[in-house]
């Protein structure tokens, strides 16, 4: 009887704790529902970039004074860990910038609305004016579980040092493509006519093994193939390129980090401080204080900004974000209308502009909509007037030719740098066990 | 219920409130998951689930390596832990400091043992250093076509000892009068093994039999920390398959995945049961 009786006490107070415990959350959730007009519409939007100041917080608020009755809250996404588990358990009501998620791990869940059926469903929404090829970039089994709202093609973005380039009778021009063997030709020549001392570093100033960029750079997107979830590292092109990248590897690299600074390279090349044949760029819209110069314009010096191709062919990119909305979203129409209004072309009817609102989003990247690339090149770029039209062409064409957006395909990076570092770094591993190794673990990681 | 089994039932309460509340029922549970196509639509589509699992090729790889990790390492630890414990037990001296050192690696933890192993075998580890030294190609052997080799042995190091630890208790229940009177009738060492130890050690045997059964699915620990959640494709195990399904959210491949090895784990256990039983009855 006894014990009966203290059991019941026990579960008495434990209601009793639960019940105390959630009464503020219940009060606070009360009270944020009364703030809310009967009509109007509300969406939680969680990303890292929450805070004012960052341009997705200026977003939301020129969402929000656009779109009466509708109102996009702005909020930190949770760690990965806590994200995971409110989606998993139908807790995640909110769309998400999903930018330190793996989209490519998730995608097949379940958990996240496919973009496509919304673009297919919406007479507003016309797919040929956006670049279809980076929608395509982003697709899994047919589906976009991932919106990338801006990119940026760093970093396959390549300077060559011009007085060496010039040398060996090389003619790039702006916006041309170079590919990771055209680069080791261009070396393994440099260095046969003396024009590059042999302890000279391929690239100029960096910490890291001219492999890992030249094979993660560019290189890896022409051999791995997401819709067929297939990979084809043990070619012997590949293996070839493996070899001749290892070649240029030197232990008498500049510790100096990895660095996207081209303007201290344009200034060694320009008082002949250096012999190093490349340095890596990035390139987006020019707003980058750091940036003296955009991808229209060459540094004294040098000859570029060229991008990195893959040998067969194939661009690569970074997606700069990642709407992504989970299926406990409980309301997909305004988070969907809200991506549309993140990447639509701008607006001009109804007073939007380059000026006055930043659709490009995130900074440094370009934007999907090809009007809104032509706007954001005027109002970034320091285009003359008369190449202007052309320079946006050749702009466009390195767009189109974009297969793979490396945000999409974190994992298979992650999984191909140490195996490279083995072969680069260590010499534990040949170059054909090195191909195997990326071919087995990539497949796994996509197939799985 | 009487007073005695109410005790009983009082003892095992705590311990079974715990598997029921993060194992039984969650398994049960989890069954449902595996039934329907995802956890946004929760559409029934009965045994599809486990028909994609089975079909998928990547499952069935690593259905291979872990049987062929499990073949491996169950005889390997099982015959050297019988000989170890055979020598200790015919050790005149010394026999505290060889048990010490053997029973070192049961005390320290997995993390500790694969770092130890990684210090020395990794591509920038300690043999790697000394066979450049020597002027001998590196050789990375954690990663290279060794990897199944180097969990075998990482995995004997650690389960070894606790074999050696049951096999050794079996021997001391062998009453030393039949080795007495076997010596008196002129057995050599390899007959008496054969017709006393070896029979007293049968049901000693299938313990070990099962815990190392148990053990070997449970190497996941130290494959993940040694190469990763993507190991080169030898290495891949059922572990790695349901770990990543698990954090890719695949609820549904997971679980899968999980009834399935629970299924074939169970008839395994089962069987090793049944061949105890029948041959226990056979010696009796």
């Amino acid at each position: 009887m006894k014990i009966r009786k203290s059991f019941a006490m026990l579960i008495a107070l434990v209601l009793l704790f639960s019940a105390v415990c959630s009464a503020p959350s219940a009060w606070i959730s009360a009270a944020l529902a009364e703030e809310e007009t009967v009509d109007e519409q509300v969406l939680v939007f969680k990303t890292p970039n929450f805070e004012p100041g960052y341009d997705e917080y200026n977003l939301v608020q020129v969402f929000n004074r656009t779109h009466p009755g509708k109102r996009i809250i702005i909020e930190e996404l949770p760690d990965e860990r806590r994200l995971a588990t409110e989606i998993m358990s139908g807790e995640a009501d909110y769309m998400i910038n999903g930018c330190y998620l793996d989209p490519f791990k998730y995608s097949t869940s379940g958990e996240f609305y496919d973009i496509y059926e919304w673009m297919d469903a919406d007479p507003d929404f016309h797919r040929e004016d956006y670049y279809e090829n980076l929608f395509t970039a982003m697709e899994c089994d047919g589906h976009l579980y991932v919106m990338p709202a801006a990119f940026t093609f760093s970093p396959a973005v390549i300077y060559l040092n011009g007085t060496i380039a010039e040398a060996l009778g090389a003619s790039y021009q702006l916006m041309d493509t170079i590919t990771p063997s055209e680069i080791l030709d261009l070396y393994e020549e440099a260095k046969a006519q003396g024009l590059m001392a042999d302890d000279t570093p391929l690239i100029f100033n960096d910490a890291i093994a001219p492999g890992t960029l030249l094979i993660t750079g560019a290189e890896y997107a022409g051999y791995v193939d997401l819709n067929t979830k297939t990979t084809n590292f043990s070619t012997p092109e590949f293996i070839s390129l493996l070899e001749r990248t290892k070649q240029a590897y030197t232990e008498e690299r500049v510790e100096k980090g990895w660095s996207l600074d081209f303007t201290s390279f344009s200034k060694a090349v320009t008082r002949q401080e250096t012999a190093s044949l490349v340095k890596f760029g990035e390139t987006g819209l020019e707003r980058n204080p750091y940036w003296e110069s955009g991808l229209n314009a060459t540094p004294d010096g040098l000859m570029g900004p060229l991008v990195l191709h893959s040998d067969n062919g194939k661009g690569r990119a970074s997606a700069v974000t990642a709407y992504m909305v989970p299926k406990s979203c409980s309301n997909p129409e305004l988070a969907w209308e809200f991506i549309k209004f993140c990447i639509s072309p701008l607006d001009e009817e109804n007073g939007e502009t380059a000026s006055n609102i930043d659709k490009t989003n995130f900074g440094l990247g370009f934007p999907l909509s090809k009007k809104n690339l032509a706007l954001y090149a005027k109002k970034y770029m320091t285009f003359t007037s008369a190449d202007f039209d052309a320079s946006l062409t050749k702009l466009e064409e390195r767009i189109g030719e974009i297969y793979i957006l490396d945000y999409y395909t974190q994992g298979v990076e992650t999984l191909i740098i140490p195996i490279a570092g083995q072969y680069f770094d260590y010499n534990t591993i040949t170059a054909e066990e090195c191909a195997k190794q990326m071919d087995g673990r990539v497949y796994l990681y996509l197939n799985e | 219920m009487n007073r005695k089994s109410r005790s009983y039932w009082l003892f095992l309460l705590p311990s079974l409130v715990g598997v029921l509340m993060f194992y039984a029922i969650p398994f049960v549970f989890s069954l449902y998951y595996a039934l329907i196509d995802n956890m946004g639509s929760n559409q029934f589509v009965g045994l599809a689930n486990f028909a994609d699992t089975l079909a998928n090729s990547l499952f069935r790889q690593a259905a291979t390596n872990t049987v062929i990790f499990v073949g491996i390492s169950v005889l390997l630890s099982m015959t050297i832990a019988l000989l170890l414990s055979l020598g200790l037990q015919r050790m005149r001296r010394g026999r505290v400091l060889a048990t010490t050192l053997l029973l070192l690696p049961l005390v320290v933890p997995s993390g500790t043992i694969v770092y130890f192993w990684k210090v020395l075998f990794d591509a920038n580890g300690l043999v790697q250093e000394w066979l450049l030294r020597l002027g001998y190609e590196g050789v990375g052997v954690a990663q290279s076509g060794w990897s199944m080799g180097v969990l075998v042995a990482v995995f004997l190091w650690k389960n070894v000892s606790y074999n050696m630890v049951l096999f050794w208790s079996g021997l001391n229940w062998i009453p030393k009068a039949y080795y007495e009177q076997m010596s008196l009738e002129g057995a050599g060492g390899w007959y008496q093994f054969w017709h006393v130890t070896w029979i007293y050690l049968y049901p000693t045997t299938f313990v070990v039999l099962l815990m190392s059964i148990v053990n070997s699915f449970k190497v996941f620990k130290e494959v993940y920390m040694l190469y990763g959640a993507y190991p080169s494709p030898d290495v891949y195990m059922l572990q790695h398959y349901m770990n990543n399904q698990f954090l890719a959210l695949n609820m549904q491949k997971l679980t899968s995945a999980a009834y399935i090895m629970f299924l074939v784990i169970g008839v395994i256990l089962l069987l090793v049961f049944y061949v105890q039983k029948r041959v226990t009855d056979a010696f009796q």
